[in-house]
Order: structure tokens, then C-alpha cells, then sequence
């Protein structure tokens, strides 16, 4: 090989220069190419996508219980709870709206539900109905006390607070959120199930009982390019 | 010889592939293992400074994708006592691991012509299992007992779907210490039906350590499973208990007291390293003698006169390098443990033998056993696939050739990736002790039986139920 190329003549020996050239310059192509595939193919561009959207819109990623649920279930039961005889009859009973006190909801399902937002809604529903009255929980009464003490101690004779004039419950609700789940590799069949009950507070009666059920079928492909 | 070193370049072809060869060691120096990445975490553990471990951990580069991060964060979040945090990093891993039930082809395919470090760590059965432990000893600490029992009920899913998944195989597929501990939360909470579920999963399961692993069923469950049998009313099951043992019924009447749980976690998994083989192949000047059939005594003289009884004789040779092969693969190493068993005092009570109830690492260790086959196949099938790219390669040109050659050696990694920072044993003591908090004293002994460390650790015995406490030792 270097016997051959020490007696090529000068233009031979150029174009033999000029054909390495551009298989170097092939070369660096190629390795560019596979430089900038790996970078691609391991990801290392990612840019995190922010857009606003109306808090009505039913957005369902992980297939979990989620704020769409959590109010869907509360608005559903809540009218489901006003349309029922207990509210004509209390109000001809005692000539006034019913005052509710929403207690504990159980988290018996296998997801860490927010089950103070659920209180919340159904809160809100109850509110927003007009045709209950909804008084404080245990803990926000602790708040609400505490800022009287502070009152009598802080605020003017005119604007002060008495104490022991709340207004007791009538109805208590409770409930719980059970779950089903049946899964099998990448499928999966979540049911969730809501029971509320409204107790007279006076009485244990259970006044009305109400249950929602939400079925979610979540498939994953074992696979993607 | 000037104008060949004009076409070649300024240095000779043996200083570029030397070079190559410098470049690759030098990226694989870079590349230390899992475990060794992370030794002054460790370090900060052992030492008994989980909270400056955690700080030395968090200012590690934050990797928001990778469910190992997320496992580790998630427990030295816990063991720093930072339990809110540890959660939200374990919720992360959990999801971040139900994504990644999709396989994604083309990281597979990159997998074998790279590494399997290009593919996203999955994680053990084991590990994913742990994460409800750990998450529900956090909500235990935050008073949220409900939120405690969503973990069981994730575990007893979780559990479900692993046997499913593995039915039929002598393997992990059920986690008997988490059937046991979830059963005491059924109970401590007055869910008696799921109690008597999952205490009788823990039953069958001990079945499966005991010859899987060698650990058999701590003895107060034969007696826990009987009680929450009476309790549902399944009185065949408990006859049949009985005719196993007719002082049941008196044992676990007298079981039914027990209501402080404290766990003792000692030592570390087993971790991974890597195995690193590097072979030189010189170029082939003996094809002759090889395809010559009277040649065996000539070729035999040349090779004694090559190497004679010096393996590094080709040092010596005039032998030149043609390119290098390189096989990396993970060990299982056993990280040392002082603790050979565990006691556990109380003012109020004499001192409690905790039993072993989980044996972590040698769960760790069958689960990476079972997996070496297909490790060391695919590990073949790589060096292969890259062995045939670059013999493609040189044939379009020798210095191609060189570098994919320098490719395929920088890029071969052994995947050393798995969870450290868990226990090697949890051992399990039941105490009965009266509603409210208790001081206790772990004592940590060495396999002389000698005192090698003494942990307090509070448990808050509830009016109603079951108090959990849990102390880890990390020698």
C-alpha cells in the first residue's frame, strides 16, 4: 500500500487525497447524525405546556377519581337529596328551611381522595340550592368561637359578637366512597360507589338515603413506538 | 512513508484507535454505578443523619421521571421525618410506574444496540410493594389513619395483581408481611371482613417464604388469623385451624390483648455492581496457519514463540489491536450487616424478641437470581449486534470501523440501577401496653448476641385498635 501510493503520479495522488476527504467529511456525517438521534431519541428536549381551561371541561388523564367526579357526585345527590319528601315535610312540620351540617364522608376506596373538596361541593350544592341552611363543620365552629373570644377582648361594644347564638342542626349527612376494582395487565374496571345519608339529629331517623355509582373502564397498550 | 502519513493524518493509525480506546475508558470512568453514586447518602444513613442524608439527595440533580429518584426520595422523605414530602414522591413513583406499563419499541431496540440504562427503570415487585408501607406508616405519623387504610387496600390491590401476573410460578407474588400488616390495620380500624382476608393471604403466603426464602410465619398469626376467623363467623375455616392446633382457641383468646405493633428494620438490601470484561482482539495474521491442515505443528511453534507461558506476551509481540470487545453486566452484592437479631424493652413490659417478618434482601436477591438469565442473553445478543455494526462499519472504512468499535465499548454499561436505601429484615414485636404513648427501647444485637445499638422509638397505643411504631437501624 505504501509502495503504491509513493509512485502515483501527483494528480493520481491528489484525487486518491481528494476521495479520503470526502469519506472523512462522510465520516463526521454519519457521526453527527447518531449524535443528534441519540439526543432525540433520550429525550432531552422536554418543555412543560401550560394552557387554561374552563373548570367545567371533564379532562380524565390517570382514569382516578378527580375533580370532575367529585362534583358531578355532589351536584347529582344534592338535588336527588332536595327533591325528596323529607324537605316538604320538615317545612310543614316546623314552618322553616332545614338546617343541615355536613359531617364526615369516609374514604374507604384504594385512592387518596381529597374528600374536603367533596364536602366542599356538596356544600356548595346545598348553598347555592337555596333551600337549606348550612352551618359550620366542628372545626371551622373552633375558628369561628375563637374569633368571638378575640372579640370580646379586641372589638367595640357596637360591633361585637355574642356568644351562644348559633344556630344547631337539624340534619346531619354522612357517607362514604367504596371502590371496585378489577384489573387484568393493561385493563382495568374502577367502580366507585357514594352513600350519603341524612340523619335527623334529634331523632337517628335516617331521613334519606342516596347513592351514586361511577363506572371507568382504563386500558393501557402494552406497547408504543 | 511522508506521503503516507499525509494521507493518514498527522499521527499513525495505532495512536488514533489508542486514542479512541483512552476516550472510551475515560467516558466509562464517568460512569460510576447506582450504588456508588450515591455512597455519601449512605454514609450520611449509617452514621444515624437520615435528615442530612436526605439534604445530600435532594441536591443531587432532581429527576422528576425516574421512578428510582422518586423511590428514594420518597423514603429518605420519610426516614428524615418529612412525611408530607415523602408522600408526594411516592405518589410520583406510583404513578410514574403505572405509566410505564407501556414498553416504548424503540427505547427496547436502543436497548440493544446501547445499554439497558436507556430504558426507563420499571422497578422490582418488591419495591413497588413497599411504597404502601412506607406511605402508610406516613399517614400514621400525620394522624390520618383513614388515609393509612387507602395504602392497605393499594397494597392488597397491588398484591392481587401480582398474582395474577405470576400465577403458577415459584416466585414473589405475594408479600406476606404486607398481607400481615395490612390485616392489622383492617383490624386496628374495626374492618374485621378484610382483616380476616388479608390475615389469611399472610398465612398462605408465609407458606411461600418459607420455601422461597427459609423465613417462616411469625407464630402469633396462626393465633391473629384464628381470632379474625371467629370474629366473621367462618367456622369451617377455624376448625380446620384447630384440628392443626387444639390450643387455638386459649392462645389466641389470650392474643386477642396485643395492641402495640413496633417494627425494627436492620441493615441494607443487596446492591449491584457491575461486571466489567474487556477483551483485546489483535489483527489476524495466523489465518494461514489456521486454513492449512499440516500446519497444527508450525502454528503451535509460533504461538509458543509468540506468548510462551506469559498470558501479556503479546505486549511484547508485534501484535497490533483490531478493536475491543466489552460485556458489562450486573452482581448482587450483599451490603454488610452487623444485626443479627433484634429485642425490644418497655418499663412496662418484659423484654419482646421481635420475630423476622419480611426478609427484604433475600426477596431482592431471588428476584435478581430469576432475572440473570435473561440479563446475561441479552447482554450477548448487544455485544453482538455491535460486533456486527462494526465489522459493517470497517468494511466501508477502517477508521468507521474504529469508531464504532469506540461506540460500542464506551456505551456498554451494566444497568445497576435498583432501590438502596430499604432494609434488609423487618423484624416484628407485638406488645400489650395501655392506651397512650410509650417510650420503648430497641436494642440492636450484633450475631454474638452483643449490644450494638439502642434506638428509642414512641408508640401511641390508641383507646380503640392497634398502635404502629416503626425504628430503622441502619448497621
Amino acid at each position: 500500500m505504501l509502495g503504491e501510493i509513493a509512485f502515483m503520479s501527483e494528480d493520481d495522488l491528489h484525487k486518491k487525497r481528494q476521495g479520503v476527504r470526502m469519506k472523512r467529511i462522510q465520516i463526521v456525517r454519519w457521526v453527527g447524525v447518531a449524535i443528534v438521534g441519540a439526543a432525540v431519541a433520550f429525550g432531552c428536549a422536554s418543555k412543560t405546556v401550560v394552557t387554561r381551561v374552563d373548570t367545567n371541561e371533564q379532562i380524565d388523564l390517570s382514569g382516578r377519581w378527580n375533580d370532575t367526579d367529585s362534583k358531578m357526585v355532589s351536584d347529582e345527590m344534592i338535588k336527588d337529596c332536595l327533591n325528596h319528601p323529607w324537605l316538604s315535610q320538615h317545612m310543614r312540620d316546623k314552618s322553616k328551611v332545614p338546617v343541615i351540617i355536613v359531617g364526615s364522608v369516609r374514604n374507604k376506596s384504594e385512592e387518596h381522595i381529597p374528600v374536603a373538596t367533596f364536602v366542599g361541593d356538596i356544600e356548595r350544592a346545598f348553598v347555592n340550592s337555596g333551600q337549606v341552611q348550612v352551618v359550620a363543620s366542628a372545626v371551622e365552629r373552633e375558628d369561628v368561637r375563637s374569633e368571638k373570644r378575640d372579640q370580646r377582648i379586641n372589638a367595640t361594644e357596637e360591633t361585637l359578637k355574642e356568644m351562644g347564638h348559633e344556630v344547631g342542626a337539624d340534619y346531619m349527612l354522612i357517607g362514604e366512597i367504596n371502590q371496585i376494582i378489577d384489573a387484568e395487565k393493561g385493563e382495568k374496571v374502577s367502580y366507585y360507589q357514594t352513600d350519603l345519608t341524612l340523619v335527623n339529629i334529634e331523632t337517628n331517623v335516617k331521613a334519606w338515603i342516596g347513592q351514586k355509582k361511577i363506572k371507568k373502564y382504563i386500558s393501557r397498550s402494552a406497547y408504543k413506538p | 512513508m511522508s506521503a503516507s502519513r499525509s494521507i493518514r493524518g498527522p499521527w499513525p493509525r495505532a495512536s488514533w484507535r489508542a486514542f479512541g480506546l483512552v476516550v472510551a475508558a475515560a467516558f466509562l470512568g464517568g460512569c460510576a454505578s447506582h450504588s456508588q453514586s450515591l455512597v455519601k447518602v449512605r454514609e450520611a444513613l449509617v452514621a444515624g443523619k437520615p435528615e442530612s442524608a436526605y439534604q445530600q439527595f435532594a441536591k443531587g440533580k432532581k429527576k422528576d421521571q425516574d421512578l428510582l429518584y422518586l423511590l428514594e426520595r420518597g423514603y429518605l422523605a420519610c426516614e428524615a421525618g418529612k412525611y408530607d414530602s415523602s408522600n408526594i414522591a411516592f405518589e410520583a413513583a406510583e404513578r410514574r410506574a403505572e405509566e410505564l406499563y407501556t414498553k416504548s419499541i424503540s427505547a427496547e431496540v436502543a436497548s440493544l444496540a446501547v445499554n439497558d440504562l436507556v430504558l426507563p427503570y420499571r422497578g422490582r415487585p418488591h419495591e413497588l410493594v413497599m411504597i404502601h408501607y412506607y406511605r402508610a406508616f406516613n399517614y400514621l405519623a400525620l394522624g390520618q389513619r383513614d388515609e393509612a387504610l387507602v395504602e392497605a387496600r393499594k397494597a392488597n390491590q397491588r398484591l392481587t395483581e401480582l398474582a395474577d401476573e405470576k400465577e403458577g410460578k415459584r416466585t414473589y407474588k405475594n408479600d406476606a408481611f404486607m398481607q400481615y400488616f395490612t390485616a392489622m390495620l383492617y383490624e386496628s380500624a374495626g374492618e374485621f371482613n378484610d382483616a380476616a382476608v388479608a390475615y389469611r393471604d399472610a398465612y398462605r403466603a408465609y407458606e411461600d417464604y418459607k420455601t422461597l426464602y427459609g423465613v417462616s410465619a411469625p407464630p402469633s398469626l396462626e393465633s391473629d388469623l384464628y381470632a379474625a376467623l371467629k370474629r366473621v363467623g367462618a367456622n369451617n375455616e377455624t376448625a380446620l385451624l384447630e384440628e392443626l392446633d387444639p390450643s387455638l382457641e386459649s392462645t389466641s383468646a389470650l392474643r386477642m390483648h396485643a395492641n402495640a405493633v413496633v417494627f425494627v428494620e436492620t441493615g441494607f438490601v443487596p446492591y449491584l455492581e457491575s461486571v466489567d470484561i474487556t477483551i483485546p482482539v489483535f489483527e489476524d495474521k495466523d489465518s494461514k496457519y489456521r486454513d492449512c491442515h499440516d500446519c497444527e505443528s508450525a502454528y503451535a511453534d509460533v504461538l509458543a514463540s509468540r506468548y510462551g507461558d506469559n498470558i501479556y506476551g503479546w505486549r511484547q509481540s508485534n501484535l497490533k489491536l483490531d478493536h475491543v470487545l466489552r460485556f458489562a453486566f450486573p452482581m448482587m452484592t450483599d451490603f454488610p450487616s452487623q444485626a443479627g437479631s433484634v429485642a425490644v424493652a418497655c418499663s412496662l413490659e418484659t423484654s419482646q424478641r421481635p420475630v423476622l417478618a419480611q426478609p427484604l434482601g433475600a426477596i431482592a436477591r431471588r428476584s435478581f437470581e430469576e432475572k440473570i438469565p435473561k440479563v446475561l442473553l441479552k447482554t450477548v445478543g448487544r455485544a453482538l449486534v455491535k460486533e456486527f455494526a462494526r465489522k459493517a462499519a470497517k468494511k466501508e472504512d477502517k477508521a468507521l470501523g474504529v469508531l464504532v468499535n469506540i461506540f460500542g465499548v464506551a456505551t456498554e454499561q451494566a444497568d445497576t440501577r435498583s432501590c438502596l436505601f430499604f432494609p434488609q429484615n423487618i423484624w416484628m414485636a407485638q406488645l400489650e401496653l395501655p392506651p397512650g404513648k410509650h417510650a420503648l427501647e430497641v436494642s440492636v444485637r450484633g450475631p454474638g448476641g452483643a449490644e450494638i445499638e439502642r434506638l428509642p422509638v414512641t408508640v401511641d397505643v390508641p383507646r380503640e385498635g392497634i398502635g404502629f411504631a416503626r425504628i430503622r437501624s441502619f448497621r
